[in-house]
């Protein structure tokens, strides 16, 4: 990973995606096709190797090889089901590739069901947050009271924001007017937390790459220099 | 205020973008170049929640890592592996990693090969790397019920093509029973730890994110769902500030100091510039 | 007919998680005290559906190639940069097959040196690069299109500054002017753990009903698609 040419390669790639904020250019495009068959070459490459020769081939060659039980070679009837994938590419065949696709949109059906169950129902008595400070140890204690306050708010920005989608709802209903504000103010808060974490992100990636070309050109100018002084 | 005053403020609205690209490569090779101090604030549970629960792992069991984060995350889950990994190696605990993306393998093992390496980790008797596991077409939840119920079933050779069998570690490690907690680090980890090992298995689940989905993690940390998070590399740095020891995590957050306050700026001088044409326009 | 066979399909591939969810692990004495036959060929399951998943991972890269090899042979504009995929695309199978994490002899240490300079230094430096990228963008956003006009802004900006600050050792510098309950760690804390986790939470239930309606639609091949 840290071999020169690497390194090297790197750097030249940065700096052409880099020129992209001057101007798209034919550096750029070179670039992403060249990122894109490589992307496409490894994953290929790597889905054999990882997960149908470990899963799929080696069971057929060990029943043939008498290995392993027999009965694995009818793994080769998987080869079936998985060339129905490729009817998609046929306008008359298509009707074959349904089956499969159906399959799968099934099995995602099915564990959406738990899945949902699962994530959600945790969540309900997570939401029943106590107000009364009477009834927490210690009494109503400053500590209690905030914390009693805290789950006020909570609890008015969760409705308020439920209430807020609530499309069957008109908007300027009199009785709804200030929940729905209220609602609207706290998904603001929200999505300006969301804002800030975002800015987190995006800005991780420009840190790492100005940090890499950063210790390339260090790295060349020290050697450059070493290489003038002849020390 | 005059009529040139607030001609020369609306050219802040107007300024051309590339000299704040330029301004922003600046700023951000500042901290790289002088360094400054740095206080250790541990402002989240995330971090902390994370750290008691794994130094609570007993010696008969071993800490699953999904370990999903490839090329688009490696800025800032790279750095909550680093530490995760170095933490555990501190306190010899064995762990067992895995992953759900075709480019993650890689990446894990570039950071856990040089640390298990210095604190005398032998691979196959103190920790594990099983490669890549495929969710069958992306159903992630069918996945885990497999691996949890019977992992050498589901995962029957290592990273490199080893039989799981014959490495001593994993003579132990068959079921979820013997794991103690999961440590999902990806850009987006899979809720479906949350439903299927939490909710199914009962296993303790944390998670490594990218910052931009830790707001809505909390939710899962807030209903003791999760029982830790690392959000970013501000979780990263948190959690080398509890363990003491000093990595990637560290090492960038003084440039997202000097990013944040530049965008913080950056808003500031385009509202102050959109101001000041409005009040020019008005102007008779 | 065939629209009934995939139906059947779907239906039947959805019954078969529900009833391994719904069905106990193991049947009451008077039911007869077996064990849930769903579960017990779980991992069986797992294994082949990932093996069918798996088998369509030639769709997208033939599809791909057949267009860029398209603009070559038909010598359309940009025909040039399709060449490059195409090389790129044959270095990159070559080199993922021949190469070890600990190369012996010339070809296999070339292999490596190969891939190494694909995939980190073309792949790994395009993908970075691309998402940095965004941040220039967002830079540039921040500067013209976040303007503070009306009370929603106005409040989204200060959240938005209150936690950038706080995730950072700008808010820790900052603290030593504020008092303890003001300071800008604990203020971000309260921020996404109280009107952010109600938002998201409240969010996260709508999210939900939705999943649920969308699941049961597909299971039972309901709706337009289904026809």
């Amino acid at each position: 990973m840290n071999n020169p040419i690497t390194v090297w390669v790197g750097a030249i790639m940065t700096l052409t995606i880099l020129s992209y904020l001057i101007k798209d250019n034919i550096f750029y495009r070179l670039a992403q096709k060249a990122a894109m068959g490589i992307g496409v070459g490894i994953t290929v490459v790597l889905t054999w190797q990882q997960v149908l020769q470990p899963y799929w081939w080696a069971h057929i060659q060990g029943a043939f090889s008498h290995k392993e039980h027999w009965l694995n070679a009818l793994w080769l009837l998987a080869l079936i089901p998985g060339a129905m994938w490729y009817c998609q590419m046929s306008k008359k065949w298509f009707w074959l590739s349904t089956p499969i696709i159906g399959l799968f949109v099934g099995v995602a059906a099915g564990l959406a069901f738990k899945g949902q169950i699962l994530l959600m129902l945790p969540q309900l008595p997570a939401t029943l947050k106590p107000l009364n400070p009477w009834v927490l140890d210690g009494g109503p204690t400053h500590a209690n009271i905030l914390f009693c306050l805290n789950n006020l708010v909570f609890l008015i920005a969760l409705f308020t924001t439920l209430l807020y989608f609530c499309f069957t709802i008109k908007a300027d209903n009199r009785l709804f007017r200030l929940p729905m504000k209220v609602g609207r103010l706290a998904i603001m808060v929200a999505l300006g937390a969301m804002f800030g974490s975002t800015v987190m992100t995006r800005m991780a990636f420009l840190i790492e790459r100005i940090q890499f070309l950063a210790q390339f050109f260090s790295e060349q100018i020290s050697a450059l220099a070493k290489l003038v002084t002849g020390g | 205020m005059t009529t040139t005053m607030l001609r020369l403020l609306s050219m802040l609205y107007h300024l051309n973008p590339r000299w704040l690209y330029l301004a922003i490569t600046v700023v951000l090779i500042i901290p790289l170049v002088v360094t400054l101090p740095m206080s250790t604030n541990v402002s989240s549970c995330g971090p902390q929640g994370l750290y008691d629960t794994a130094g609570s792992c007993p010696a008969d069991k071993v800490i699953l890592i999904d370990s999903s984060w490839d090329l688009g995350a490696k800025p800032e889950c790279m750095s909550q592996l680093e530490c995760f990994v170095n933490d555990l190696c501190r306190r010899k605990i064995k762990f067992v990693v895995f992953s759900t993306s075709l480019y993650a393998p890689t990446f894990a093992n570039d950071v856990i090969k040089p640390i298990a390496q210095t604190n005398g980790y032998v691979y196959g008797t103190d920790w594990v790397n099983l490669g890549f596991i495929q969710p069958p077409a992306g159903n992630m939840g069918v996945l885990i019920q497999s691996f949890c119920e019977n992992i050498h079933a589901t995962r029957p050779i290592d990273v490199d093509g080893t039989a799981v069998a014959s490495l001593p570690l994993m003579q132990s490690v068959r079921t979820a029973k013997d794991i103690h907690m999961v440590m999902a680090i990806n850009y987006c980890p899979w809720q479906e730890w949350i439903s299927f090992g939490k909710g199914q298995f009962g296993l303790p689940i944390a998670f490594g994110c990218a910052s931009i989905m830790g707001p809505y993690f909390y939710v899962f940390v807030d209903s003791d769902q999760l029982c830790g998070l690392l959000a970013g590399n501000r979780g990263a740095y948190e959690y080398e500030s509890l363990t003491g020891m000093r990595g990637m995590g560290s090492k960038v957050m003084m440039a997202f100091a000097f990013g944040m306050c530049f965008i913080i700026a950056a808003v500031l001088i385009g509202n102050v510039g959109f101001w000041a044409s409005m009040r020019l326009r008005r102007m008779p | 007919m065939k629209k009934n066979i995939v139906r059947f399909i779907t239906f039947g591939a959805g019954l078969y998680f529900l009833l391994e969810f719904m069905l106990p692990e193991q049947m009451p004495g008077w039911l007869g005290g077996f064990k849930n036959p769903f579960t017990r060929c779980f991992t069986e399951v797992n294994n082949f559906l990932m093996v069918l998943g798996a088998m369509g991972f030639l769709l997208g890269p033939i599809n791909l190639t057949r267009g860029e090899f398209m603009q070559v042979a038909r010598q359309r504009k940009g025909w040039g940069e399709s060449v490059v995929y195409l090389v790129a695309l044959v270095t990159a199978l070559v080199a993922t097959m021949f190469t070890t994490d600990t190369p012996v002899g010339a070809f296999q240490t070339t292999m490596k040196v190969v891939y190494d300079a694909l995939f980190y230094g073309v792949s790994l430096s395009f993908y970075i690069t691309s998402m940095g990228l965004i941040s220039f963008y967002l830079v540039s956003a921040a500067h013209r299109a976040f303007l503070l006009n009306t009370l929603e802004s106005g409040l989204m900006m200060v959240s938005a500054s209150i936690v950038m600050l706080g995730l950072t050792p700008a808010g820790d510098y900052l603290n030593q002017f504020l008092p303890a309950q003001l300071q800008f760690g604990t203020v971000t804390q309260w921020i996404l753990g109280c009107p952010n986790t109600a938002v998201q939470k409240a969010v996260l239930f709508g999210a939900c009903g939705g999943a649920f309606a969308a699941a049961m639609r597909n299971w039972l091949s309901l709706g337009k698609s289904g026809d």
